[in-house]
């Protein structure tokens, strides 16, 4: 059954940048490595993107998807990450991402770190993940 | 603005919108990783039919979208705007709710304005409006009660979210100018409560929405957010017809 709040644009919410809360991001790294690299979403800027901003829209719904599964992970205890919609649609996006990086291995892991203004907490690692498996 | 010119302008303006969103929708199924991120298979959990969030429907749903949206330019028919609704909110399943926020939000006021208005063409209107006029209003009020936003800090926190490396650096620079920080964040919150104003002073309705293009412009110019634009000016001719006509 569809979730009810899949259906939450036709309840207008008007607020917008209210607050300075946490937003969230997603980091990387190799198995067997202590270095955690983020996964940045920046664009570049380009001419008619007043019109069609295909790829910069794209990256702000990949962010949804990032603090969807944030905000799932915070709200449950004692569950099943892997269970989650945002997970499956989080793993996938991570390794979309990856293909861009030449890895060592297919081994990899990734935390969630909610951030605001300087601090940074993680709120989530994941287990190591086969990005072949993903 | 009479009622006609302000119902036909609102329809064009979103058959616009939704063309280059139907558009936008039709690139991004070309693109190999958003169709492996919000693939059938990844959402099949809560959207179990393949039929209608299947790979291949979000690019006829796209495509469908286009085309309506085009159709609706040149006359409108309630079952377009049927359709529209019923194919936007296809989309929005897709993304799990909204894929673009806000802007998602007020499409689906306009739309449900012009279904509306295929009975009464005023209330259609006046739905749109008043929606239009408390989004602004609304924002503002939440604005008011945050610190960060009261200070000049949010501004500047935001900017430095951005997509857009530009963006990071004015965030960079309002912080190091607090003041104009702090002035800018004031300004945005009085213009957005002090769309309140029209209702006893009408008449600088045009006034208030030149602020209004000048705002969504540059929110679209820190932030990438193209379709808050035309989302939002589709919904000012009926804002236009309201404060002329019951006011």
């Amino acid at each position: 059954m569809i979730p009810f709040n899949y259906f939450r644009a036709l309840f207008p919410r008007w607020s917008f940048y209210d607050q300075v809360a946490y937003h969230f991001e997603l980091e990387f790294k190799v198995f067997g490595s202590a270095d955690w690299h983020p996964i940045s979403f920046t664009q570049p800027r380009s001419l008619f993107t007043l019109f069609l901003n295909s790829n910069c829209n794209l990256a702000m719904a990949s962010i949804n998807i990032i603090e969807h599964f944030a905000t799932e992970v915070q709200s449950q205890t004692d569950f099943d990450a892997h269970q989650l919609t945002s997970f499956k649609l989080l793993t996938s996006l991570l390794k979309a991402k990856l293909t861009d990086f030449e890895l060592p291995t297919n081994s990899v892991q990734f935390k969630i770190v909610a951030a605001q203004c300087e601090k940074k907490e993680t709120i989530y690692f994941s287990n190591v993940l086969n990005l072949d498996e993903l | 603005m009479t009622l006609e010119a302000s119902l036909n302008l609102t329809t064009q303006l979103l058959s616009l919108a939704l063309a280059m969103q139907g558009l936008e929708y039709f690139l991004l199924s070309q693109n190999s990783y958003l169709m492996r991120v919000w693939s059938f298979k990844n959402l099949k959990k809560e959207l179990q039919s393949s039929f209608l969030f299947s790979d291949l429907s979000f690019k006829i749903i796209s495509l469908l979208l286009f085309a309506a949206s085009v159709l609706l330019f040149f006359k409108f028919q309630l079952w377009i705007v049927l359709l529209m609704f019923f194919l936007n909110l296809l989309i929005c399943l897709r993304f799990r709710g909204t894929f673009n926020g806000g802007s998602d939000m007020m499409i689906f006021v306009l739309l449900i304005g012009l279904l509306v208005s295929n009975w009464s063409q005023q209330a259609g209107l006046l739905y749109i409006c008043i929606h239009t006029m408390f989004s602004y209003f609304k924002a503002g009020l939440s604005k008011m009660k945050s610190n960060d936003w009261l200070n000049g800090l949010a501004i500047s926190q935001f900017a430095k979210r951005s997509l857009y490396i530009d963006s990071h650096k004015f965030g960079d620079w309002l912080n190091q100018n607090p003041a104009v920080a702090k002035i800018l964040s004031i300004s945005t919150i009085a213009f957005e409560v002090g769309i309140i104003l029209l209702l006893f002073f009408p008449k600088f309705v045009g006034l208030y929405f030149l602020l209004a293009l000048f705002f969504h412009i540059s929110v679209f110019r820190i932030f990438g957010l193209n379709r808050f634009f035309w989302a939002w000016l589709c919904a000012w001719p009926s804002v236009f017809y309201c404060l002329g006509s019951f006011l």
